[in-house]
């Protein structure tokens, strides 16, 4: 028997092992369906890849932008400060400005007016390059440069006759710090190759080495948003009233608003913008009014039948349930809202500074609200079977238009080159009265705190 | 049959063309098998295209161990023993335990059988004896690991193999007594 399961298995298997045949064309086209069809992932694996995918481009976000700015206001500022030491410099001619044939993007040190802190930066460069120096960036870099006392009086450190090498003061403005690394050839790469190679390093954030550090002067911080900045603010803001009137419950307001912000001048800025604040007001109205109402039911008798059960005669009452209505008055108070939407216009100025990835502002100004709708409750809404003898709203109407005044501070937290999230808790003083009405005059103060995020726009020279 | 690296990079980065070369040259050789392993032809259309979406979608997890078309065969059997996985959960594969053990006289007749009537004979098997006997006999898959492909016990695969041959015995039997009445 077993060998009778042998032979049939081996001609099974020499028969069929590699029996082939053309499938159907039917079955080439759905293997083209199932290979265009998407492949999706079930939904918890979605989610943890969404969830996965977030962190890390937030960390990749905060891992390569800490703080671009930090080394490009340094030089800035650096430039500004530099002690004018060699004002005979100043008086050259200088032809520094414009482009150069081999450079992409023509850099001026300071502004394009103030030639001597052009001057002066380079002065202090060609300061520091030693004769020793000179002469090994003439020979590492094959340019031809003047003796070193020539150094410290001309106003190019790599000449040649195509090549001038000047420094962008705004360079925040020119290209990030991400675009100097990748644009050498937008300075003297022979200049940067050699200066590089001097400080041991290719890292100009950690070690600046844009510029000699003995060049630099100390600065307290580091981080500084660059001048003649326009920044974009998206804020929502809860005001919290801390006085109220005895008739009167002021709800918290809510105010959405989008504040362009410029910065100059380095550490002041002027904000505006527009605010969508909505306002709430609850009190009391006095209602006289007759309504009917319903003041309980009884069984009405409509019919009675008699039987006569074992000789008695026994009553059967027919009833059905009546309703009793009658028109009740009424006078007393009823709870009533107030609802009011304001535009809100504030102007403010500022101060900031920065530490690290950290802005810290002061700022001051004033705010006018202008009211563009309101809701005032009527109660004759709520009770329309009602004949309102009379009806008064006790809550007074706000004024058409107040202004307050702001006190405030904020802390900004940059999320990336262009984004950061802030939180400012002010202080708001009313300037004016929040009510029209007289007895509602005195002064009233709130609390708010703002929370946005922030988007810089482009600098502007 | 052996492919170039060139050509296999294609099939990773699905390449349309390169695909349809691909299963133009398998395609035969796998319904072969896809043949000998389902019910019938549709069964076999789905475990083939199933098979092949299979192959293209996880091309790149071949690691060159052994040839390519090996690697399309297993997948190709996979997704016929996937699919009997499913008939079973759902309670429409056959049953396996149907067949009694017979006394069956010597064939003679397997000998004169063409490779497609030896096919249908095959198929014709409930669908257990059939997955077990393709994968032991034609495919050459040891009980241990029939056993580990289908959730079963090597014991089991053993027994449900001795069931298919005697299943086979009796269809060729069958055949012989129709000849012979002829």
């Amino acid at each position: 028997m077993n060998k009778d399961h042998e032979h049939i298995e081996q001609i099974l298997r020499e028969q069929l092992a590699d029996f082939a045949t053309t499938p159907p064309d039917s079955v080439w086209e759905g293997i083209e369906r199932g290979l265009d069809k998407p492949v999706f992932f079930p939904w918890p694996y979605r989610i943890a890849a969404a969830i996965v995918a977030a962190v890390v481009i937030m960390g990749t976000l905060w891992y390569f932008n800490p703080g671009q700015s930090e080394n490009l206001e340094m030089v800035s500022e650096q430039i500004n400060d530099v002690n004018p030491a060699a004002p005979a410099l100043a008086d050259e001619p200088q032809t520094t400005v414009g482009q150069s044939d081999a450079a992409e993007t023509a850099v001026t040190v300071g502004t394009t007016a103030n030639e001597s802190s052009e001057t002066v930066v380079v002065t202090e460069l060609s300061k520091e390059m030693s004769p020793k120096q000179s002469e090994q960036f003439q020979t590492e870099t094959n340019v031809s440069t003047p003796s070193n006392e020539k150094l410290t009086q001309t106003t190019t450190i790599a000449k040649d006759n195509t090549t001038q090498l000047v420094f962008q003061h705004n360079m925040r403005q020119a290209f990030s710090l991400q675009e100097l690394e990748t644009r050498p050839s937008s300075l003297s790469t022979d200049f940067m190759q050699f200066w590089m190679k001097q400080n041991n390093s290719l890292d100009y954030r950690t070690n600046n080495t844009l510029l000699p550090p003995a060049a630099l002067p100390q600065t307290e911080s580091n981080t500084q948003i660059s001048n003649n900045t326009w920044k974009l603010a998206l804020l929502v803001s809860p005001e919290f009233p801390l006085k109220q009137y005895d008739s009167i419950t002021l709800s918290t307001a809510y105010t959405l608003s989008v504040e362009p912000s410029f910065y100059f001048k380095k550490h002041w800025f002027v904000r505006s913008g527009l605010g969508f604040s909505f306002n709430k007001d609850d009190g009391f109205a006095q209602l006289d009014m007759t309504r009917n109402e319903m003041m309980g039911t009884y069984e009405d008798v409509y019919d009675v039948t008699f039987d006569t059960i074992d000789g008695n005669v026994i009553p059967t009452y027919h009833t059905q349930t009546t309703e009793i209505w009658d028109s009740v008055r009424h006078n007393g108070l009823v709870g009533v809202t107030n609802r009011y939407q304001y535009l809100q216009l504030p102007v403010l100025i500022g101060y900031h500074f920065g530490i690290n990835k950290f802005e810290f502002s002061i700022y001051g100004g004033t705010a006018f609200n202008f009211q563009i709708a309101k809701q005032i409750d009527d109660v004759s809404k709520h009770t329309p079977q009602a004949t309102i003898h009379r009806y008064q709203n006790t809550l007074p109407d706000r004024a058409s238009m107040h202004t307050q005044l702001w006190l405030g501070a904020g802390v900004e937290y940059r999320l990336g080159h262009r984004f950061s999230i802030t939180a400012e808790p002010n202080f708001r003083y009313q300037l004016s009265p929040l009510y029209s009405d007289s007895d509602f005059k005195q002064s009233n103060h709130m609390f708010a705190v703002r929370f946005g995020c922030i988007y810089q726009l482009s600098n502007k020279r | 049959m052996e492919f170039d690296k060139s050509f296999i990079r294609k099939l990773v980065k699905q390449d349309r063309e390169a695909q349809m070369t691909f299963y133009k040259q398998l395609s035969p050789k796998m319904y072969g098998i896809c043949l000998r392993f389902a019910s019938d032809r549709d069964d076999a259309n789905d475990i083939l295209q199933e098979g092949f979406i299979r192959v293209f979608r996880h091309l790149k997890d071949f690691r060159g161990e052994g040839s390519l078309e090996g690697w399309v065969r297993r997948t190709i059997v996979n997704t016929a023993i996937n699919l009997y996985k499913k008939r079973i959960k759902k309670g429409i594969a056959a049953d396996i335990n149907t067949y009694e053990n017979s006394i069956v006289e010597k064939p003679l007749i397997v000998e004169q059988l063409s490779a497609n009537e030896l096919l249908e004979l095959v198929k014709e098997l409930p669908q257990g004896y059939r997955t077990i006997f393709n994968l032991s006999v034609i495919d050459g898959y040891t009980h241990k690991e029939i056993g580990i492909k289908l959730n079963i016990s090597e014991n089991t695969s053993k027994s449900q193999l001795s069931r298919a041959r005697t299943a086979l015995q009796k269809k060729l039997k069958s055949i012989k007594d129709r000849e012979n009445i002829e």
